[in-house]
């Protein structure tokens, strides 16, 4: 079964095509990482599937039902990662938090307060004083508080230094032991993407130029290419 | 259970894992009944994906390395040390294939690689008496 079924998915902003006639399929229980340089088209492309943007042409499908109108049941079952602040300045982390249970019946209390524990960022302090740290943590948080099927999360470890970011994988590692878990986060580490993904889709210029498990990218890269050689190739093809 | 992952390399991190028990194995550091961390602790120890570490399991069972006892967790199997010795003659095997091609690019001849290897057996023995 497919959690995300993009067809031919186009959005443009004035003259820029930031995504470029994309389709993708996702199936449950998939890790996919979305790999590409700088205005590749990831951010866009993760909004657009979560319903966030809404396609200049093409349509996206969530778990059977298209995003377009997006609503309660479909929220239910998503959990999102910005990479933007989003969050009000004004309110503390406790009050984002309590403001988030009020939206979801099956808010996870006992998850979210062993979440606060672990992931120690100030309950009282006002969102617009987070560190880039403190807030990527609470956005966690906030994603994860209801236990959501499918996750995606816009560039997570970015910003991070090296305990929050393996922090923010071993969450992610916990995540995908719990049944029927979805996830797609996009990086630009290889690392993440070859630790943590079983597929890889490699996107440029608003394109997907690559897409598939992660050894057969790699295999088809020729003998010993490390992810990182087979991103290169892709990308550099471009130019050439 | 010391294992390494490196991700800059172009072996999938499953096989790292397959290759590295075997050899643990044929080391005898891992010995049958011996237990292996569950798919969660071994994929939370090296940061990887779980699917990867199940995949890997799943690779070492079918070679007969490893066995899972019901609901207990997994194992070395008692065939281990076949399945180990044969992976043993291939590293070994690899390392020989090695030398022989290096040998041929310097133009030297079956008999000459033969005699360099008797000389080097001889060195050996001496050495350990």
């Amino acid at each position: 079964m497919n959690v995300i079924e993009a067809r031919e998915i186009t959005r443009v902003f004035g003259k820029t095509r930031a995504v470029d006639a994309v389709s993708l399929d996702i199936p449950q229980g998939a890790v996919c990482g979305l790999l590409g340089p700088n205005g590749a088209g990831k951010s866009t492309l993760l909004k657009l599937l979560v319903g966030h943007l809404r396609p200049t042409s093409g349509s996206v499908a969530v778990f059977g039902r298209s995003v377009s109108k997006p609503g309660p049941a479909l929220w239910a079952r998503t959990g999102y990662v910005s990479q933007q602040r989003y969050l009000p300045g004004w309110m503390t982390s406790a009050e984002c938090l309590r403001f988030a249970r009020a939206f979801h019946s099956n808010w996870d209390e006992a998850k979210v307060a062993h979440m606060v524990e672990r992931l120690a960022f100030p309950m009282d302090a006002k969102v617009r004083d987070l560190s880039r740290g403190h807030y990527v943590r609470l956005q966690i948080t906030l994603a994860l508080g209801h236990n959501p099927e499918l996750i995606l999360l816009d560039e997570p470890t970015s910003g991070l230094d090296p305990v929050g970011r393996h922090e923010l994988l071993t969450l992610l590692i916990e995540e995908i032991t719990l049944p029927g878990r979805t996830i797609v986060f996009s990086s630009q580490l290889v690392e993440d993407i070859e630790r943590m993904a079983d597929t890889v889709v490699i996107m440029d210029t608003g394109r997907i130029v690559a897409n598939g498990p992660i050894e057969s990218l790699k295999a088809a890269g020729g003998a010993a290419s490390s992810l990182e050689q087979v991103f290169f190739e892709y990308v550099n093809r471009r130019q050439a | 259970m010391e294992l390494k992952i490196d991700t800059s390399d172009g072996v999938p991190i499953y096989l790292q894992i397959v290759d590295q028990i075997k050899r643990s194995v044929a080391l005898g550091r891992l010995k049958p009944e011996d237990p292996l961390p569950s798919v969660r602790q071994l994929a939370l120890d090296l940061t990887i994906n779980p699917n990867t570490v199940a995949r890997a399991y799943l690779e070492l069972e079918h070679e007969g390395v490893i066995y899972k006892r019901q609901g207990q967790g997994t194992y070395v199997s008692a065939q281990a040390a076949e399945a180990s010795r044969r992976e043993r003659n291939r590293i070994v095997a690899a390392l020989f294939e090695k030398a022989i091609v290096e040998a041929s690019s310097f133009g030297m001849s079956e008999s000459e690689i033969a005699e360099v290897y008797r000389q080097a057996i001889h060195r050996y023995r001496l050495e350990k008496s």
